[in-house]
């Protein structure tokens, strides 16, 4: 079983935003919304700065709220690496799922459903990378399955340091930042 | 390696092309000798034929892919710097000549006067100077800049993030209005603003006063006397309550 | 000095989750109203008060029928893709708080019918007569009318509670994720509910007796508000914060003038004066109670959207 996970290096990350574009085109996200985006986190008084600069989305973590929050299973773990989708026509657009995310990944498509990330699960299932990794002018996310200790993945959430956002809320989030 | 892109529509509105500028440009100035091309294949073409290419064969080919050559050190260039001595030069004699400083010494930027703050500027990755504002996705992601200020400057003028000042310079031009960003990402002395927003043309309907422009503050430039490169970031600004 | 920009700018989701509105902080005040409703409604019925000519067991499943009907309403209102409400009721996810309101709500329905089986109203008995038929059945089993009572009192119960745990079960907003929010919102929608009853109550048994459960239930929720506060106070460092939106943050001036002062403290007041009979029963404590329940659910649901994991 595969379980599908993103890594990104935050030492190269330059917060460009092609990402957002990508994501924004491949998958027609409404204007005004975002399923990705950046977030830039400075410590310290000028001029002694540390910068670090993420590309953010849902963390399809493996101990989903808005999953279990979800009151009729619209929100759901895909059966190819465990990614966390929302079946549209399932949604009944209650919120619970919006609330219950403490990353803020999720919004209210202006159809009425729950929407975010999907790892680009239509694009993965095709043997690509999700649209967001395949465009990054500096190579900065590595998706891959996190179970396959031979994946450029594994081998890289192996040998350096990394953290993940909020790990304190308990969701197991699957998307690490290389630091 | 060189790809081929060709129009798709013709140009709207009687819109010139950057080509067309100059040569018409180049024409006013008596330099026509440089500019003997008469629409935008001939300019491709003779820029091509420079390096032993033609546009007949980029049409016909669409990607013509040359031999790597190394552009490196490290790839075995040996460099050649079209100095007197074929080397770096730290003290130069050409320079002395002329009367220069044969060693050119930093000196230091004039300080911004009491209550002025020095406007830099530069680029978000998002926009491409001031010519992708319009674009929806673009747009959505970034609609207007914002001006840093430091935080310390900022609690001192009871600027808070998001608040929306004019900024005038120190010619009394004052900016739309536009958001503050207060950071500690910024010298006390300077305010840092992205270029390409403030666009005045009640025709850019969804970029119409949209943040504020830096060019409109630009009112004075420098010039470096040594090889005559402009210097923009020479604007002093103060900070104006949006009323 | 730690500074966070996010290009993020989704509608209702930046800068705070405006998410839930007018639609979940109604649904929670009427399904709290609704649930203490039928805990008082069951009550009287295990007493046998039914054959009471008076007792308000005999109008307010009315009310309660009038007031979850709404509060469906507004909970209709507040979904977005409502084509698909239908899907609610095709599945049961149990760790879903929403699917099992949902089904809650399903069966709160029939026992209120049931409750009305009992004492009919003329005008519905003259026009389908078969009600009769139903009603005098029921009334000659009283073991069954007592187990109504029970299940008006479980159901009320429940409902009640799932209107806090709907919410202390999003973890993501540390305001709500206390495990004894459930008991806030249940003993205010009792407190609002005896407080109506009492307002509307015919018989002077009914009123004395609500109004001292009413001080009760008051006092109650004092304590429970305190012991939640000690709760997030002394939990992680975003409890804390949360906490600290309803003690000295945007939400404090409404949360204590009032939720606590003017819907728990000066009622409770005026009406312990009222059960000695120092002052007279007058309407004004219970509107203080039910306006004061209103604004707790609509402080609670509001702040806890505020509150966020950094």
């Amino acid at each position: 079983m595969a379980r599908f996970g993103m890594a990104i290096d935050t030492k190269l990350c330059v917060g460009c935003m092609d990402c957002v574009v990508a994501c924004k085109t491949e998958n027609n996200v409404p204007e005004g919304f975002n399923r990705d985006w950046i977030t830039e986190e400075a410590f310290g008084k000028f001029p002694n700065i540390n910068l670090e600069i993420r590309s953010e989305r849902c963390n399809h973590c493996e101990d989903a709220p808005c999953v279990s929050s979800c009151p009729t299973g619209a929100s759901h773990y895909h059966d190819v690496g465990g990614v966390v989708l929302v079946e549209h026509n399932e949604c009944i657009g209650c919120k619970a799922c919006v609330a219950s995310c403490p990353y803020d990944a999720r919004f209210i498509h202006p159809d009425g459903y729950a929407d975010k990330c999907t790892f680009c699960i239509h694009r993965v299932e095709e043997g690509k990378d999700p649209a967001c990794v395949s465009v990054c002018p500096t190579n900065c996310m590595i998706f891959g399955d996190l179970d396959d200790p031979n994946s450029e993945i594994s081998k890289e959430l192996n040998s350096r340091k990394h953290h993940s956002l909020k790990p304190e809320a308990g969701t197991n989030p699957k998307i690490f930042y290389l630091t | 390696m060189f790809r081929f892109r060709q129009p798709v529509v013709d140009e709207p509105s009687h819109q010139k092309p950057n080509w067309w500028i100059a040569k018409e440009l180049g024409k006013r100035l008596g330099l026509q000798k440089y500019f003997p091309w008469n629409d935008v294949e001939e300019y491709l073409d003779t820029r091509l034929k420079s390096v032993g290419l033609s546009l007949q064969q980029l049409k016909k080919e669409g990607v013509v892919k040359a031999p790597k050559q190394p552009i490196y050190f490290e790839e075995g260039v040996q460099p050649n710097f079209w100095t007197p001595s074929g080397k770096i030069e730290f003290y130069s004699l050409q320079l002395k000549e002329k009367g220069f400083d044969p060693v050119p010494k930093f000196t230091e930027p004039e300080s911004p006067p009491p209550g002025y703050f020095r406007l830099l500027m530069g680029r978000a990755p998002v926009h491409t100077f001031a010519k992708t504002q319009s674009n929806p996705i673009l747009k959505d992601m970034m609609e207007e800049n914002s001006v840093w200020i430091n935080n310390d400057i900022a609690m001192r003028y009871g600027l808070k993030s998001g608040d929306y000042i004019k900024l005038k310079n120190t010619d009394g031009v004052v900016s739309s209005k536009v958001k503050v960003k207060a950071t500690e990402r910024i010298r006390p002395d300077s305010v840092f603003m992205v270029h390409g927003f403030g666009q005045r043309s009640r025709m850019l309907k969804s970029t119409y006063l949209k943040g504020a422009s830096d060019a409109h503050l630009t009112t004075k430039y420098k010039l470096d006397p040594l090889m005559g490169g402009t210097a923009m970031n020479v604007n002093f600004v103060t900070f104006e309550r949006e009323a | 000095m730690h500074e966070i920009t996010s290009t993020r700018s989704n509608h209702l989701i930046d800068p705070t989750l405006q998410r839930l509105g007018m639609g979940n902080s109604g649904l929670s005040f009427l399904g709290g109203m609704v649930a203490g409703m039928m805990i008082i409604t069951g009550y009287f019925l295990f007493k046998q008060r039914q054959d009471d000519e008076t007792c308000s067991c005999r109008y307010v499943p009315w009310v309660s029928l009038v007031l979850l009907s709404l509060g469906m309403f507004a909970l209709f209102l507040d979904l977005e893709h409502k084509l698909f409400t239908w899907r609610l009721y095709t599945t049961f996810q149990v760790t879903s708080p929403m699917s099992w309101g949902a089904w809650i709500l399903i069966i709160v329905y029939p026992a209120i019918f049931v409750t009305i089986l009992i004492t009919p109203p003329k005008w519905l008995v003259e026009k389908f007569p078969i009600v009769k038929k139903y009603s005098d059945w029921l009334n000659e089993r009283k073991m069954w009318i007592k187990n109504i009572g029970v299940a008006n009192m479980i159901l009320g119960a429940m409902l009640g509670m799932y209107t806090g745990i709907l919410l202390s079960s999003l973890g993501a907003r540390p305001l709500w994720n206390t495990s004894i929010l459930w008991l806030l919102f249940l003993v205010s929608g009792l407190s609002g509910a005896a407080a109506f009853v009492h307002m509307v109550a015919k018989n002077v048994y009914e009123r004395e007796l609500l109004a001292k459960a009413d001080n009760g239930f008051l006092t109650f929720e004092l304590f429970v508000i305190g012991l939640m506060i000690i709760g997030l106070l002394t939990s992680t460092q975003v409890h804390q914060d949360a906490a600290m939106l309803i003690l000295s943050g945007p939400f404090a001036a409404t949360f204590w003038v009032f939720v606590v002062g003017i819907g728990i403290v000066i009622p409770l007041i005026i009406q312990l004066m009222a059960v000695n009979h120092k002052v007279n029963h007058t309407p004004w404590a219970p509107i203080m109670v039910i306006v004061g329940g209103l604004i707790l659910r609509f402080v609670i649901v509001e702040a806890g959207q505020v509150s966020s994991w950094f």
